[in-house]
């Protein structure tokens, strides 16, 4: 690895300072899982990197009954779903973080460098897609806040400019009885980012009728929410004709590519199969009623 | 740049000076000659590079020395007291846990955290938090049995 | 009176010998060791172009503050090989891989080698590139070697000059028409296996240091030290005398550790700055694009059966990509040839094989030395033949499969053997008679399937030695050998065999690498199979020492030699029950006893060399005799597996995984048992999970993330070893080796287990999701 200095900043307004000056030459620390292998192996070269971790915005974790769940950037995910209420109310985070990595990543990962890396691959984006989730952003200019699903502008672009960092996430509480579903194909058993994911959310108004929350994971230059399979499926409780229309609209709204992993053709098709089955796990639970 | 820091390593304070760029992997290896961590990958794939920081496994390769300023590290060599394997380590060797043994010290502090957490783990659970460890010989067999007997044993 | 009761030593489980060093992470692998001086950092700098002519510019390099050296093709002139002399220490004009080392650097810290490394300037004119085994053998493809007419050969390797193929050679027996004729189904089929990695834990490294009086040592992670000291000797010009290869703890081999890849660095640059050790150690990437792959294979067969279900005719080809250089792969080769026809009997046998450049790392055996890849082609092959004549898939292979007895290729008799012991076995641990258990869910299929694997092993014509030596200050008892034990256990192996030969505790055995003892004049033992092989030289050497140490004390206390034994370290007389340790022998109260003409310190030699390589061979090619003589002892054995398939997604998960081998005698049966699960996971993570993915010849997943290799999550919930023993006639307490070949069989059977519960075949490994999931999109509908 290539010399570069590590720097602890007193609070936000200094790692702001740093990282505005700085331009690319500096990078943010927090998990450091993406970063350190970029660098050990060339891929990514700094000269200063800027050590998040221990500023007071950046670490909270806490859930509010109005507000919902706030989570600091430098929360490991480890920290995240080790919180029982976060388990019960939030059971997505759960389904996507617990498959990310391993044990030994999930301890140092951050929501924060999740977010920030803006892979494709990212399963905890796309369920945070499914809850909402709010970006509070600091930089030069002082304070902003922008949905998780304004905050990806691109294959690994996100809507940060310079000097700006994330500090907090904010997902507001679900509605009650919200149902959900995570499916996801990997390659083999553990750890590895999925060929494709489909997230789902959804729940039923007094009226009965549906909110449906749709996003997927490694099928286009980031995490997106299927907003037209969405629509179709709002209303009463989709029944076959619809949710298969919902499935072609998922179908349509994917943009797989061909990798050394899997070709787009086979993506797609899976993008059908795990959002058909994903889709009718919830419309099942739905249907069944709530507990 | 260096840094200055203090941390708890087997046990022991340690304060040393770490350049910026240095893992707590090198850091163990070169400076302590801990090198009970080894690097097989440098990419936080292969495992073989556990320790426990502040009682949780980590990748030492994907952590920064200046990073463990003030914490606790735990490597192999911290496991066993005095001239004393711990009952995992022992277990470990008669149930031929490893074969190369390059992935032992990983797969070791992995276990040891495990059983630290839940005195009776489920296979389920064994092999989830084993999973970050790689090893080509053995085909995990010995491993997972010896985890199991290990948490008989601390009963 | 004597009380000593021999303990019952081999066939017992023990743990292993170094097992409290790698448990408390004390054991020293190659990266752990440290050195008087603080070493010189060396990197590599790596061909960009899979082939291209190269000119390199170092000057600015080498001004970086901190480096000491930088080295390319031309300053070293060496050609390596040991059968075909294709490959260069360091290119001089040309590269022939992405990954190929082209300079090598040495500089004080690791930052300024790597610094260095990146900016060595290398410039590329790109060359046509090779990217397949089918462009390889198109008249029209551009050559690799258009010099190698010229390249220094042994007898074994016949590289064919003005073309691609490094290597061919062909079998036959009997006649296939007349095979052709008695068949009542012929079936023609092909397949495919891509270059995988061998992944062992411990990446590739060297740390190398010339004395100043001219001698030289480098450490190595290698199985096969004595093999590198000759290729590396002869490829710098050193007297083999002046080299030593010495090697510590290693991190897994699987054959990826055996010949040269990047140790001849290591040794030029120590000799380029003498007085400092040198080291070079590899990234887990550079692991990947720039030492060994194993072959990728494509073959193609065309087998018969007779109307009573035997087989008559087997006519193969096997088409091996071995990258840019050949030379590890011409007894692979060889062993295709031979044993290309699977562990049966077939009367009428044509096989083809030959190794092919491309534009890809080099390869080399994993494993199975081959024997992998032919039988993932094989077995489906014996699979489709049982279907088509309605038979059953296990029968059909106890009807074929060989027996003691039998006679093999080369004329000679198999020697007796437990294969269809191992099939039945397999087949009670999976229930292959009933109906597998209903699958997890409606869109998923579960299904059994079955296949067998051997390994003759052709390149068993090197020499096992071992010295057993008595040394109270040292030992007291000293083994060593010229063989290394790559982390399979074999030293715990080897110390059983001394201590039950010799008749002394098992705790006073210690293994001593055969290099620190004796720097010159040995060759390297077979790389495989050492517990048959060494295991022999071992067993010689300790029954050596044992008979001199009771002539003497039977001639000092005037007893018939008869009469004595060892037990347990004390050598004891039946008649008169005197007693003595073998540990006074060395502290000079046995030269009284004895006299004093007796040396102080003992020791006895075994040798044992499997074939003498003059021996009369049959029929290698029409009008030349093939060099080698294979088959004196065979590795052989079946897996079975249950398998779940999804037929949505493709996804495949094994569920249960049995494998059975012919192990002889198991010497250890807690080592045998850990060879066989791991051989059997390591053989069900090739078949679902490996391949390395080249695009145009650019590797695209040289890591571990990208690479997957199976993981706690990925294995079968249960994989069950079975020890199957039927002794060998040659071998020591009748064993065989294992863990060579334990791997070999696991493919195939799922495949086999695939077709059963979906009716796809898959002829490509691996055989991942994507795979199956098309297969299953272009299988015709039959609703049956």
């Amino acid at each position: 690895m290539q010399p570069f200095d590590y720097i602890r900043p007193r609070n936000l307004e200094e790692a702001s300072h740093l990282l505005a000056q700085a331009g690319k030459r500096a990078r943010v620390l927090a998990g450091g899982a993406d970063l350190l292998i970029g660098l050990e192996h060339g891929m990514v070269s700094a000269d200063w990197l800027i050590d998040i971790k221990h500023l007071p915005e950046t670490t909270g974790l806490s859930l509010d009954p109005v507000e919902g769940l706030r989570c600091g950037a430098a929360v490991t995910l480890r920290q995240l779903t080790s919180h029982p209420e976060v388990r019960r109310i939030f059971p997505l985070l759960v389904e996507a973080c617990d498959h990310i990595g391993s044990v030994q990543i999930r301890n140092r990962a951050t929501v924060g460098g999740t977010i920030c890396s803006a892979s494709p691959a990212s399963s905890l984006a796309t369920v945070l897609l499914c809850y909402d989730t709010q970006c509070h952003v600091f930089g030069p200019e002082g304070e902003r806040n922008l949905p998780l699903s304004e905050f990806f502008l691109g294959f690994r672009l996100t809507a940060l400019t310079p000097g700006e960092l994330l500090t907090q996430i904010v997902l507001p509480l679900p509605a009650r009885h919200t149902k959900t579903a995570y499916h996801q194909l990997r390659i083999g058993s553990a750890g590895h980012p999925p060929l494709v994911g489909v997230a789902v959310a959804a729940s039923l108004n007094p009226d009965r009728q549906g909110d449906w929350r749709l996003a997927l994971t490694s099928v286009a230059p980031h995490p997106y929410r299927a907003r037209q399979a969405e629509a179709l499926l709002a209303g009463p409780l989709p029944t076959p004709a619809t949710l298969h229309e919902a499935v072609d609209a998922v179908e349509k709204s994917s943009q797989p590519i061909d990798d050394h992993r899997a070709s787009a053709a086979y993506r797609l098709a899976m993008v059908r199969v795990l959002a058909r089955r994903a889709l009718e796990e919830v419309a099942g639970q739905l249907a069944g009623g709530s507990p | 740049m260096n840094h200055e820091i203090a941390a708890t390593v087997n046990g022991e304070q340690v304060q040393l000076t770490v350049a910026s760029h240095h893992t707590l992997l090198r850091m163990l290896r070169e400076q302590l000659h801990l090198t009970g961590a080894k690097n097989g990958c440098g990419s936080g794939e292969c495992g073989a590079c556990t320790v426990l920081l502040n009682d949780e496994p980590v990748y030492a390769c994907l952590v920064l020395a200046a990073e463990a300023d003030g914490a606790e590290v735990v490597t192999v060599e911290g496991l066993a007291t005095a001239d004393e394997l711990l009952p995992l380590q022992q277990i470990y060797i008669d149930q031929h846990g490893f074969q190369c043994g390059f992935c032992a010290s990983g797969f070791l502090i992995s276990a040891s955290a495990l059983l630290k957490r839940n005195g009776r783990p489920d296979l389920d659970t064994i092999r989830a938090a084993l999973a970050g460890n790689l090893c080509r010989c053995t085909g995990y067999g010995g491993i997972i049995k010896a985890v199991q007997s290990a948490s008989r044993v601390r009963r | 009176m004597i009380n000593l009761r021999k303990p019952i030593i081999v066939g017992k489980p023990m743990v292993r010998v170094e097992g409290q060093l790698k448990a408390a992470g004390q054991a020293r692998y190659l990266d752990d060791m440290s050195f008087a001086q603080e070493p010189l950092y060396a990197r590599l700098v790596l061909s960009q172009h899979p082939h291209a002519r190269i000119e390199i510019d170092t000057a600015e390099a080498e001004s970086i503050p901190g480096v000491v050296k930088i080295l390319t093709g031309h300053d070293l002139a060496g050609v390596m090989g040991h059968c075909l002399y294709d490959r260069w220490v360091l290119p001089h004009d040309r590269v022939r891989y992405v990954g190929e080392p082209v300079a090598v650097v040495a500089a004080t810290t690791p930052e300024a080698a790597e610094h260095a490394a990146r900016t060595v300037k290398v410039s590329y004119i790109e060359l046509p590139g090779v990217f397949g085994i089918t462009e390889a053998l198109d008249p029209q493809a551009p050559l690799l070697h258009p010099d190698l007419g010229q390249y220094l050969h042994r007898a074994m390797a016949r590289p064919q000059p003005g073309s691609n193929i490094a290597h061919e050679s062909r079998s036959t027996r009997g006649d296939l028409n007349t095979g052709w004729l008695m068949a009542a189904v012929i079936i023609e089929g092909t397949y495919s296996a891509p270059p995988m990695h061998h992944v062992a834990m411990e990446p590739h490294g060297a740390v190398a240091m010339a004395e100043a009086d001219g001698r030289i040592t480098v450490w190595a992670s290698t199985q096969a030290p004595f093999l590198q000291r000759q290729i590396i000797s002869e490829a710098l010009g050193l007297d083999p005398e002046r080299l030593r290869v010495l090697t510590a703890f290693i991190g897994g081999s699987f054959g990826g550790k055996t010949y040269v890849s990047i140790e001849a660095l290591a040794v030029a640059m120590a000799l380029a700055i003498p007085g400092r050790p040198v080291k070079l150690v590899l990234s887990r990437s550079e692991d990947f694009t720039s030492t060994f792959a194993r072959p990728g294979l494509a073959a193609r067969l065309k087998m018969a059966v007779s109307r009573e279900g035997d087989l008559t005719a087997l006519e193969a080809t096997y088409n091996w990509d071995a990258g840019a250089s050949a030379d590890a792969m011409i007894e692979p080769a060889w062993n295709a040839t031979y044993a290309g026809c699977g562990p049966y009997r077939i009367p009428h046998v044509s096989i083809t094989s030959r190794a092919v450049y491309t534009n890809r790392v080099p390869a080399a055996p994993m494993r199975g030395n081959g024997m992998a890849e032919v039988q993932w082609a094989v077995e489906q092959h014996i699979d489709k033949l049982a279907e088509a004549l309605n038979i059953d898939a296990v029968a059909f292979r106890l009807q074929n499969c060989l027996k003691g007895g039998d006679i093999l290729f080369d004329g000679r008799k198999m020697h007796a053997t437990g294969l269809d012991v191992c099939l039945r076995r397999v087949a009670g641990a999976v229930r292959w008679s009933s109906p597998p258990a209903r699958a997890s869910a409606s869109h998923k299929r579960r299904a059994k399937g079955v296949a067998m694997g051997w390994n003759p092993v052709l390149n068993n014509t090197r020499e096992a030695r071992a010295v057993v030596r008595l040394d109270a200050e040292h030992g007291p008892i000293l083994l060593a050998l010229n063989g290394v034990d790559a982390g399979q256990g074999f030293y715990t192996v080897a110390v059983q065999l001394v201590a039950s030969t010799l008749g002394a505790p098992l705790a006073w055995v210690h293994v001593q690498p055969f290099a620190e003892l004796s720097p010159s004049g040995h060759d390297q033992a077979p790389i495989n199979q050492l517990t048959w092989s060494a295991g022999n030289a071992i067993v010689a050497a300790a029954n050596a020492l044992r008979s001199d140490i009771l002539g003497w004390t039977a001639e000092a206390w005037q007893e018939a030699p008869g009469a004595l034994d060892i037990v347990e370290g004390f050598i004891i007389s039946h008649a008169t029950s005197r007693r003595l340790s073998l540990l006074d022998y060395t502290t000079g109260v046995a030269a009284d006893l004895t006299g004093a003409s007796k040396p102080r310190v003992l020791h006895g030699e075994g040798a044992f060399q499997p074939l003498a390589p003059d021996l009369p061979l049959l029929t290698g090619t029409e009008d030349e005799p093939a060099p080698l003589l294979p088959f004196l002892q065979i590795g052989i054995g079946a897996q079975a597996v249950e398998v779940e398939v999804d037929l949505e997604t493709g996804e495949v998960q094994a569920l249960h995984l049995a494998a059975a081998f012919d192990v002889g005698h198991a010497i250890n049966p807690d080592i045998v048992e850990a060879q066989i699960r791991g051989g059997a996971v390591q053989g069900l993570s090739a078949a679902l999970f490996e391949q390395m993915v080249f695009d145009q010849g650019h590797p695209r997943n040289p890591n571990l993330a990208d690479y997957r290799i199976a993981s706690t999550l990925d294995i079968p919930a249960s994989v069950e070893p079975l020890i199957v023993e039927v002794p060998q006639d040659d071998g020591p307490f009748g064993a065989r080796g294992v863990g060579e070949h334990s791997s070999i069989a696991a493919a195939p059977a799922v495949a086999n287990a695939i077709y059963r519960a979906t009716g796809v075949r898959l002829s490509s490994l691996p055989v991942s999701s994507e795979s199956v999931w098309l297969a299953l999109q272009s299988k015709p509908d039959t609703t049956k």
